[in-house]
């Protein structure tokens, strides 16, 4: 093997480990040593070297003794910190949920172990997901592997980060309006939001029940597909979670481009604000799709302008609600007071950062009896048009192709004091979320050389809803015509040679 | 000159459905366990956590719908109902708002007639399904909190103001708990907070229509309090009309200690509490399949069973108090089944006097007497084989596993004595023991009978007939020989 | 409507159950207010007659049978309680509304 563990891609590690090329061990150890090197991206709320370890051992010995292995025995994950770890803190990034130790494992932490995938920590995120930046955190936001003075984007910008730089092949994170897209376009990885409903929410911490969805972000799109087989289908912990046979989503990604029909918005491309490198790399791409057999086709989507405004009613007032259960009382932490309703207010006072206050009173604001309907209600129904514009739309195509971000990694704090600025990133995001739909970003180039810093470019690319499999063959197609993927930031070379390890 | 008033009284009854498990989550659901010793991740409104419908609690709600006359709407929703409280977990109840699963529907309160004479029917607006919260204990300068009943699955039903006293409030109550029991839906416990009650309570002048201010009395915990809690705020409105002062919306608590309402909430701080539909529930459809397959699982309601006794020949009290339990109701039909319906009077008096005093308020599971043995003794009453007066003791001797009726019959010779040959003697045998006592009465003492009969009756160790000692009696003295013969 | 007030903010907060420091009230209502001016974008949409949106999962099963799993013990949960004795969640002694 030739190349450092922490290049290979997570199934080529766990064929590796499956062959007996390599132990699940030395791939925890080399991952080990590039979350050392990259700690200044603060990527990790938590390590957890040790059991990490103890897992990796308990693999090698069963693979030594000719024991069943799981689907990606031996490769190592990380979990955005909004995911629920039984025995492991669990903070969603919150001083609220500081010092909670969760005495139940969440679904996707269980699905992921049954698949033998050994967990190194739990990843930043901007606190509860809210945020595409991950500068809303209690320590240090985290950086862009490609640019330390750039966000990583957010809110799973630790999981993004953490991949780019080559600390793990995988990340689970959470998508509610872009959260997996946006940082795995920000820092050069594949970021893939199944079907509202794939995937199930139990065990995964709620910002906006009705738009958020877990999913892999990876280096590759095979990947993406291999982690998504192990996320999706039924689960008894959540009613909204489809019933439904897993797709082979791997072997999607070798259907190529050949007849594939990608809508276009056109209109959304003259938007201000986007980006002239964006704007060029995303007209590339559809050139790269079309050299190897993609039509194009223009699409319209009457209520596109409106996803914004629709989606931060919606995910103001589910997130005001959802957040209502931290009162201080029963779990996290709380602010004593002589009277308990002093006291639920002090530590929901002290214990949310800004944002989140914001959204919070933003909710409650669009969910209060005189604002109801002229709010929540509305943004309900505008919903529903925005669904059936995407739903129109792919009467005549297969997927629809937009730029992922307006913009490539912004400066950290540059858009701290305006949040609406921030919301407006979101512009391409949201409808997927809004309608339910499979989405995935894929690095599709970088900007031009005469900018510094060099920063990566994502494609996005979204489905009809249950169609991951369009999604990942489109995106697999472009991967295959392209290089970008394999584009690393400087950080990710692992100085040690795997062969020269010794295996302990 | 005073207005007359007439009250107006609506009631919002909440009742725990007794399922295995919580509404929303495979949480164990057990009453009086030790705190906190019943929840789970959900109901601790831990991150991450979310609900999943149980059935069986649908179906439960559906049955009580059924059984009130309710529409069951095909679709129904879950919405999220805010406010902050420490037994809250989550900070939000789930419970259905605009979209209920059941509208419409009526119950009947038996003791109660319109001026026409027809049956006091109490409109009901809704009813809704709902999880509890959990409870607050308090104790010295801190409270705590114990989540076993959060979560619990609820059913809310939501009369329309059709009640116009606080007896009647009490009876429609006691109604609705013969009911959910007679369905097997709930224990209805009103000390055990199974079966709760809020009450609207307003006043207007007696022939008007239109509805007064109403104020809120909450969580009553007994029948007798809830007549008591309703009666002081009808005085307590009353006066203040009576003295001019206008009613302004309000919640009260009701301190029985003191049967006095104090005021818990004003109109000014009322609450919003900001509802949603739930993202995490798609709406509930039930199909006419699943009301279908519930309604053939109806057992006979209480009402019905009313009315089918009367039409026996039951007194309208012993049957309201016979269906008023469901299993002292099964108890009854299982005497009849033994009894036969033709002796359905004499049978519901041995069930409420005899079975119910020797029961002494223990519940009818622990009678050791089977339905079919009372329905025997029954049967041996009516047709003459015993005595009434041996039937009790008879009654005592099964009680005490002594074998059924007709055994203990024969065993202990308690058959009564229906021949003539036998009560002649015994009437000759009395007549010439007391010469003096049958000369009084032939001198006109009638009451003397009644001293004959005893004594005879007494000689008889309680197995003759007395309707036959009495006739034989009357022989006697009219014959007039009697006497001498035996002599 | 567009445009919060003092007193709108202090309303939303009291229901939210969060405090506004005074120091943070002008920029937290600019901020609002800007947000909630951009919303009312939604105001212009033809919506007469239209459903609100609701999510759809074939074959979903959104209802349980009624089984009871084990109970969480008692003790690890109360220890990552904030306060907690005899069983019980302690919270300030509060007077029941």
């Amino acid at each position: 093997m030739g190349d450092a563990l922490t290049e290979l891609d997570a199934r080529e590690l766990s064929d590796a480990v499956r062959r007996g090329e390599t132990s699940a061990t030395a791939i925890v150890q080399a991952h080990h040593r590039a979350m050392d090197r990259g700690a200044d991206l603060h990527a990790w709320l938590c390590r957890t070297d040790d059991a990490a370890l103890a897992h990796a051992a308990r693999i090698d010995d069963a693979r030594d003794r000719g024991g069943p292995l799981g689907r990606l025995a031996g490769v190592p994950i990380g979990l955005k910190d909004l995911f629920v770890t039984r025995g492991i803190p669990t903070t969603a990034g919150s001083r609220i949920l500081s010092g909670w130790i969760p005495p139940y494992q969440g679904e996707h932490a269980r699905r992921v172990d049954d698949a033998d995938m050994v967990l190194l920590g739990k990843l930043s995120l901007d606190e509860f997901a809210m945020g595409s930046s991950n500068e809303n955190v209690v320590g240090e936001p985290v950086r862009n592997p490609w640019a330390r003075d750039r966000v990583a984007g957010g809110s799973s910008g630790g999981a993004a980060a953490a991949v780019a730089a080559g600390m793990i092949p995988v990340a689970l994170g959470s998508d509610t309006g872009g959260s997996i897209r946006q940082p795995a376009a920000c820092c050069g990885v594949v970021g893939l939001k199944p079907t509202y409903g794939r995937v199930t929410r139990s065990g995964m911490i709620a910002f906006a029940s009705s738009l958020d969805q877990a999913g892999p972000i990876t280096r590759s799109v095979r990947d993406a597909a291999a982690v998504l087989e192990i996320l999706a289908g039924r689960s008894d912990g959540d009613s909204t979670c489809v019933d439904a046979p897993v797709p082979d989503f791997v072997a999607a990604c070798e259907r190529g481009a050949k007849g594939l029909r990608i809508g276009v918005h056109r209109r959304s491309l003259d938007a201000d604000g986007l980006d002239d490198d964006v704007r060029a790399r995303f007209l590339e791409a559809l050139a790269l799709l079309c050299d190897r057999g993609a039509t194009l086709v223009d699409i319209e989507l009457p209520h596109a302008a409106l996803g914004i405004a629709t989606y931060y009613v919606l995910c103001a007032a589910e997130a005001a609600s959802n957040l209502a259960r931290y009162d201080g009382v029963r779990y996290g932490a709380r602010v004593a007071a002589a009277s308990v309703e002093a006291s639920i207010e002090a530590s929901r006072s002290a214990g949310f950062g800004p944002e989140v206050r914001r959204r919070i009173l933003l909710g409650t604001f669009v969910l209060r009896a005189e604002s109801y309907e002229a709010y929540y209600g509305r943004a309900a129904r505008v919903r529903r048009l925005v669904a059936d514009d995407h739903a129109q739309a792919f009467a005549h195509c297969d997927v629809i192709a937009t730029p992922t971000a307006p913009q490539p990694a912004f400066r950290l704090g540059e858009r701290n004091a305006d949040p609406l600025a921030m919301y407006l990133g979101d512009i391409f995001t949201v409808g997927a979320n809004l309608a339910g739909l499979p989405a995935i970003s894929i690095p599709c180039g970088f900007t031009r050389p005469d900018r510094t810093p060099r920063l990566p470019i994502g494609l996005q690319l979204v489905g009809p809803a249950w169609r991951e499999d369009a999604v990942l063959a489109a995106a697999a197609a472009h991967e295959d015509g392209s290089a970008w993927h394999r584009e690393r930031p400087p950080i990710a070379a692992d100085e040690t040679s795997p062969a020269s390890e010794p295996s302990t | 000159m005073r207005v007359p008033y007439e009250s107006v009284i609506g009631l919002e009854v909440h009742c725990q459905l007794e399922t295995r498990s919580k509404l929303f989550s495979p949480c164990p659901l057990e009453i009086g366990a030790a705190p906190n010793t019943r929840t789970d991740a959900y109901t601790w409104g831990l991150p991450g956590t979310l609900p999943v419908l149980n059935r069986a609690a649908v179906d439960a709600a559906i049955a009580l719908a059924l059984a009130t006359g309710c529409t069951v709407h095909r679709r129904s929703r879950f919405a999220r109902k805010h406010y902050f409280y420490p037994d809250l977990p989550k900070g939000y109840q789930i419970t259905q708002a605009d979209e209920p699963y059941a509208t419409a529907g009526h119950v009947e309160i038996p003791g109660f007639t319109t001026a026409e004479g027809d049956p006091w029917r109490v409109r009901l607006q809704r009813i809704h399904l709902e999880e509890d919260a959990g409870k607050n204990v308090h104790a010295g300068r801190r409270s705590g909190v114990d989540y076993n009943r959060a979560g619990a699955p609820l059913v809310e039903i939501v009369s329309e103001p059709d009640l116009r006293t606080a007896e009647q409030a009490a009876a429609y109550m006691r109604e609705l708990r013969t009911l959910v029991r007679a369905l097997g839906i709930s224990q209805a416990n009103m000390e055990e907070g199974t079966l709760r009650c809020d009450a609207n309570v307003s006043l207007r002048p007696v022939g008007t229509e239109t509805l007064g201010v109403r104020c809120e009395i909450k969580n009553v915990n007994s029948f007798r309090f809830l007549a008591r809690a309703i009666e002081a705020e009808i005085r307590r409105q009353t006066d203040m009309l009576g003295h001019g002062e206008t009613i302004t919306r309000c919640t009260l608590g009701y301190d029985h200690e003191h049967d006095r309402l104090f005021v818990m909430r004003s109109k000014e701080d009322a609450a919003d509490y900001r509802y949603m539909p739930d993202p995490d529930l798609p709406p509930l459809h039930i199909d006419d399949a699943w009301v279908d397959a519930v309604r053939e699982r109806l057992p006979e309601l209480p009402a019905a069973r009313r009315d089918r006794w009367r039409g026996l020949g039951v007194a309208a009290d012993d049957a309201a108090a016979l269906a008023a339990e469901r299993d002292l109701a099964d108890y009854f039909d299982g005497v009849l089944r033994t009894a036969g319906e033709s002796r359905a009077r004499r049978a519901a008096g041995w069930v409420l006097t005899e079975l119910l005093g020797r029961l002494a308020g223990a519940p009818i599971a622990a009678c050791p007497v089977t339905p079919a043995m009372l329905g025997e003794l029954v049967v041996l009453v009516e047709d003459g084989t015993v005595s009434g007066r041996s039937a009790k003791d008879v009654l005592a001797l099964c009680w005490a596993g002594e074998g059924s009726p007709a055994a203990i019959v024969e065993a202990r010779g308690l058959r009564q004595v229906s021949d003539t040959g036998p009560i002649d003697a015994l009437v000759a045998e009395v007549l010439a023991e007391h010469p003096r006592q049958l000369e009084a009465l032939r001198a006109g003492k009638t009451n003397l009978e009644g001293f004959f009969v005893g004594q005879i009756m007494k000689r008889s160790r309680g197995q003759a007939n007395p309707k036959l000692v009495a006739e034989r009696l009357a022989l006697a003295i009219a014959a007039g020989t009697v006497g001498e013969e035996g002599a | 409507m567009t445009g919060l007030d003092v007193d709108d903010l202090e309303a939303l907060a009291r229901l939210a159950r969060l405090t506004v420091a005074e120091e943070d009230r002008a920029t937290l209502l600019r901020q609002l207010g800007e947000i909630v001016g951009y919303l009312d974008a939604l105001a212009a949409v033809e919506v007469d007659g239209v459903a609100p949106w609701e999510p759809s999962a074939p074959g979903a099963a959104p209802l349980r049978e009624d089984l009871a799993a084990e109970a969480l013990p008692v003790e690890p949960v109360l220890a990552g309680a904030p306060a907690a004795a005899d069983g019980l969640v302690l919270v300030p002694r509060f007077v029941e509304s």
